[in-house]
């Protein structure tokens, strides 16, 4: 398992029955390319992601992170390539059919139903293989799956208020909730733990730390301290290609991120600047 | 809110008991909760009801009334596909046309007797009845064509346009034009639909006397017994699972389909339940004014609709019903003394709503309800207590590479009702 060693396995709030078999490719991302009216916002990329792994994808804004996202989730459709999982072709299935087969995601800003109680959205994340005429049946109590994420996300006191109460990271969480109550093998999270306080990130860490022992994880984020901590392999991309892929440290060290990143702040780009100092660069070679 | 219930699971941590503390402050507690002003509306609604058919006068308030009650069935169906699935349905009139024509079709029909046609085909020189007209000789296939014409409608309908993503106001003008384009139809196919006139002249309605006081006093038990199952129903739609869904494709319908939902499916259903209340609603008003005719079905009555429903709170079904019934009121009302001022108070009114009661009437109530703890102080009850959302994050304590994860204080909670 390419987890860091430190996840603590004591933590039983997931049970970790379905420890699948790791190694073997579950997604698979060939040739693909993404086109918004002339622009190429992803232009050939090729990524794969094995079962079990916890990968984490960084680049700076507009490196094309939160698009290969919508691709792999049929959001948005490619202008080439290919996208499996499991041996499935992803592109050309609709967003919700693509959820049936496993998939879920978050948005980079998390959005929940405001109207509906915690419990609710967390109900109807769990509920979505019901049969439609079961839809009708209305809830009585609370599902053990549903309990369990209420725990795990530590959302349990706040069940029954409306989601729209929620503090910023409290949302993030509950969307966190909504993914594990979905029970998806391949979770895609982008940005999680952006804007959330130091202790939140770290708490957020541990979780998906947790997750990922049973399920494969993708985590958008840039966050260097965060990175340092709990990633292990690194996809980096710029301007809609694959930069490089390694370890937190390989990668830090590649002059070509260096650039990337560094390059930016010559240029004046403020979040280039801010995710360079981030990445934890403090001079050029 | 309704509280849910728990049913015990391993985890009693998780699922924490309801109104335990209502149970122990006895009877009292169990009366006075923040449902109250809404229980008690609904007591006197329906005492109100039952004793409105001997007070008002058989013979003119009272079959208005019952028709307020039509047009109430109706804004039901308007307020779960508008005011809970955010479907703006501006053509209704579609619907309410294909039970109020079954119906009027039957009626014709059964007047004629068997082997003649309508009066008015005869007059328009239709001297076999039309094969789309024979199968309503029969009263179960009217009633049945009642339920299912609006379902097949509204579902191939749906399924098309939802599909497509058309939403918003596309979808209005599309109902719209699909009210408008079917008066077209009927107003054009005069020999086979009445035209303008529609179909009327009717001798009664199943063995009712419609003309009698007997007969109004039937239809309107009919007309509100059929509105409170219809409410009653909705409102278990409204609750459940399904209920939910409808509101989260209201609010975010992209987010949805990442829950793994197919919105088209959840809304064509809904928009199909309302198009089968419009048309009951539209079947009933037939022997109540004694006619059907396209200028019922037409935009303009499509629209009114929906502003009563505006009026009296989209958001929920006892506002829907609230807002037929008071809008319409209010317009024969208003329309006897000045008839023609009628048109601009009901666009004062429309705008006055939207501006300043978004949620309508009944939003005035649920302000009511809200006081309701204040109420219960009064009676000295504890009011239910809400937890405040706490401030800090749940604690996590990080120890070495042990983590450490403190459970919600779960048990402790005390539920709001
Ligand atoms: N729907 C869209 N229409 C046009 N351009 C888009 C759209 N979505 C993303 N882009 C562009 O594609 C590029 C990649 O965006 P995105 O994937 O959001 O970047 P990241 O998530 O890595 O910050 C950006 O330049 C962005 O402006
Ligand atoms: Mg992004």
């Amino acid at each position: 398992m390419p987890t860091s060693d430190e996840t603590s396995t004591e933590t039983t709030t997931i049970p970790a029955q379905r420890t699948a078999e790791t190694g073997e490719t579950l997604l698979e991302v060939r040739g693909l390319r993404v086109v918004f009216d002339g622009f190429v916002a992803i232009g050939g990329i090729d990524f794969t992601v094995s079962r079990g792994e916890l990968r984490f994808l960084i680049g700076p804004n507009g490196a094309g992170k939160t698009t290969l996202v919508d691709v792999i989730t049929g959001m948005t459709k490619p202008a080439a390539g290919s996208v499996r999982f499991a041996g499935t072709e992803l592109v050309g299935r609709r967003e919700y059919r693509i959820v049936k087969l496993g998939i879920g995601r978050t948005f980079q800003t998390a959005t929940v139903f405001e109207d509906l109680t915690v419990l609710e959205n967390l109900d109807l994340a769990a509920s979505f293989r019901m049969p439609v005429p079961k839809l009708f049946l209305r809830r009585r109590g609370v599902s053990d799956p549903v309990a369990q994420v209420l725990e795990t996300t530590q959302l349990a006191e706040l069940a029954d208020r409306k989601a729209g109460i929620l503090s910023h990271g409290q949302r993030q969480w509950l969307e966190i909730g909504m993914l594990l109550a979905q029970d998806p093998q391949l979770l895609l999270l982008d940005e999680p733990v952006a804007g959330m306080t130091k202790d939140e990130r770290e708490r957020t860490g541990v979780l998906l730390q947790q997750i990922a022992e049973e399920r494969t994880v993708v985590v958008i984020e840039h966050d260097m301290e965060f990175l340092r901590r709990f990633a292990s392999v690194v996809t980096v991309l710029h301007e809609g290609k694959v930069l490089t892929e390694g370890t937190v440290a390989e990668v830090q060290a590649d002059p070509r991120v260096q650039e990337v990143y560094l390059g930016r702040k010559k240029e004046d780009d403020e979040s280039g600047g801010a995710a360079a100092a981030a990445l934890g660069l403090e001079a050029a070679p | 809110m309704q509280s849910a219930p728990v049913t015990a699971t391993e985890e009693p941590t998780a699922a924490p008991e309801s109104g335990t503390a209502a149970a122990r402050s006895g009877w009292r507690a169990r009366l006075v909760t923040p449902q109250l002003p809404w229980r008690i509306v609904f007591v006197v609604v329906i005492a109100v009801g039952v004793i409105a058919p001997y007070v008002l006068d058989p013979a003119f308030r009272l079959p208005l009334f019952t028709k307020y009650l039509c047009y109430a069935i109706v804004g039901i169906g308007i307020g779960l596909a508008w005011g809970h699935g955010g479907m703006l349905t501006l053509g209704q009139g579609l619907f309410v046309g294909l039970g109020g024509y079954s119906m009027g079709m039957y009626l014709k029909l059964h007047d004629a007797g068997p082997g003649h046609v309508p009066d008015f085909m005869d007059w328009s020189g239709v001297e076999k009845l039309p094969a789309f007209w024979e199968p309503f000789r029969s009263p179960v296939v009217a009633i049945a064509a009642v339920i299912i014409l609006p379902i097949v409608v509204a579902t191939l309908l749906g399924l098309l346009v939802f599909r497509q993503r058309v939403r918003g106001a596309y979808f209005a003008i599309l109902t719209q034009a699909l009210a408008a384009a079917f008066v077209i139809l009927l107003i054009g196919q005069q020999g086979y639909t009445g035209g303008t006139n529609g179909l009327t002249n009717f001798s009664g309605f199943f063995g009712i006397d419609t003309y009698a006081d007997q007969g109004h006093r039937t239809l309107y038990f009919i007309t509100a017994g059929v509105l409170l199952v219809i409410f009653l129903l909705l409102r278990l739609v409204v609750a459940s699972r399904f209920g939910r869904l409808l509101l989260a494709i209201r609010d975010g319908e992209d987010r949805v389909r990442f829950l793994g939902y197919d919105p088209t499916v959840i809304k064509t259903i809904a928009f199909a339940i309302s198009a089968v209340t419009a048309s009951v609603g539209g079947a009933l008003i037939v022997p109540v004014v004694g006619i059907v005719n396209p200028g019922m079905l037409d935009i303009v009555p499509s629209i009114e609709l929906v502003i009563a429903v505006a009026v009296g709170g989209r958001y929920s079904l006892a506002g829907a019903v609230i807002g037929a019934v008071v809008v319409n009121w209010a317009r024969s009302t208003f329309s006897e003394d000045y008839p023609s001022a009628w048109t601009y108070f009901q666009g004062a009114l429309f705008i006055g709503v939207i501006a300043f009661l978004p949620r309508g009437l009944a939003g005035l109530l649920k302000q009511l309800r809200d006081g309701g703890p204040a109420l219960m102080k009064k009676l000295g009850i504890k009011p239910p207590s809400r937890p405040a959302p706490p401030t800090a994050p749940p604690a996590v304590a990080l120890a070495g590479d042990q983590t450490v994860v403190v459970p919600g204080q779960g048990a402790s909670r005390q539920e709001a009702v």
